[in-house]
């Protein structure tokens, strides 16, 4: 494939699913040189306002594999 | 020599392969612009973060949630400028505006030679509504306290897009709702 998205978990906490999500987003052309800095749990977590964490995803879009990546961390809580 | 033969590729091939790489890939952008999650009383719809088109060094991105049981929806926004406070946030769409001082600062912090300031506001789902059905692109406002005002508009093509988004995802909580 030329181009693919994929969705991963990256981790789950015992509090409750909250209604906020925050994200953030790193891009990097051939593996190498980012464009934007920061994917953290903390960077996504501050944009949306979380203070309690449920659950962690990431986003992995890539177009020939290494050419353009862009990796996006969902945090999702209240 | 028979070896190279094989890896030749004629020049239509080369440009249909080129085509078939920049198709999935522009497939792949177009998709996911928003993610649904089922939460206890209801759903939530979060529209990725969106870049505004940026004046001046200024830049403007905004993601906004949608909460199928809620009466408004939650739009957090960064601002990328020189430093300042914000008075007020005002979102306009032809003869549709809602203004608004009553903002939740999440953070101001400086990046580079600018400030990004995150801010939180709460829209009534009946003006958001009007907002997205107008015709007019969408403009959002942010005045400082120092007078300055940030104005950001989208671009007409993709306003048509953003629209026909917001509107499917504005029916399928009117219709889980009507289910209830």
């Amino acid at each position: 494939m030329a181009s693919c998205t994929s969705v991963a978990p990256l981790t789950a906490t015992s509090n409750n699913v909250g209604a906020k999500c925050g994200t953030a987003t790193e891009t990097r052309i051939l593996g190498l040189f980012p464009f934007s800095g920061d994917h953290g749990i903390n960077a996504a977590a501050k944009n949306g306002g979380i203070k309690k964490i449920s659950h962690v995803d990431v986003e992995e879009f890539n177009i020939l594999y290494l050419i353009y990546t862009k990796t996006t961390t969902k945090v999702y809580g209240e | 020599m028979r070896n190279m033969n094989i890896l030749y590729v004629t020049p239509t091939a080369r440009k249909l392969i080129l085509l078939l790489l920049l198709c999935c890939s522009v497939s792949a952008f177009a998709k996911e612009r928003y993610y649904a999650r089922i939460l206890p009383e209801g759903k939530m719809y979060f529209f990725m973060p969106c870049k505004l088109p940026a004046k001046a060094g200024n830049k403007l991105q905004y993601d906004m949630t949608l909460i199928s049981y809620r009466d408004s929806v939650t739009i957090n926004m960064t601002l990328r400028s020189p430093m300042g406070r914000v008075s007020s946030i005002s979102l306009m769409a032809g003869d549709v505006s809602y203004t608004t001082k009553q903002y939740e600062l999440f953070f101001q912090e400086r990046e580079g030679s600018r400030f990004n300031t995150r801010v939180h506001i709460d829209c009534p789902n009946d003006i958001y509504r009007r907002l997205f059905s107008s015709p007019v692109p969408l403009t959002i406002e942010l005045t400082m306290e120092s007078g300055e005002k940030y104005a950001f508009t989208y671009k007409a093509k993709q306003w048509q897009r953003e629209t026909v988004y917001v509107s499917e995802v504005l029916e399928m909580i009117a219709y889980s709702n009507s289910r209830k």
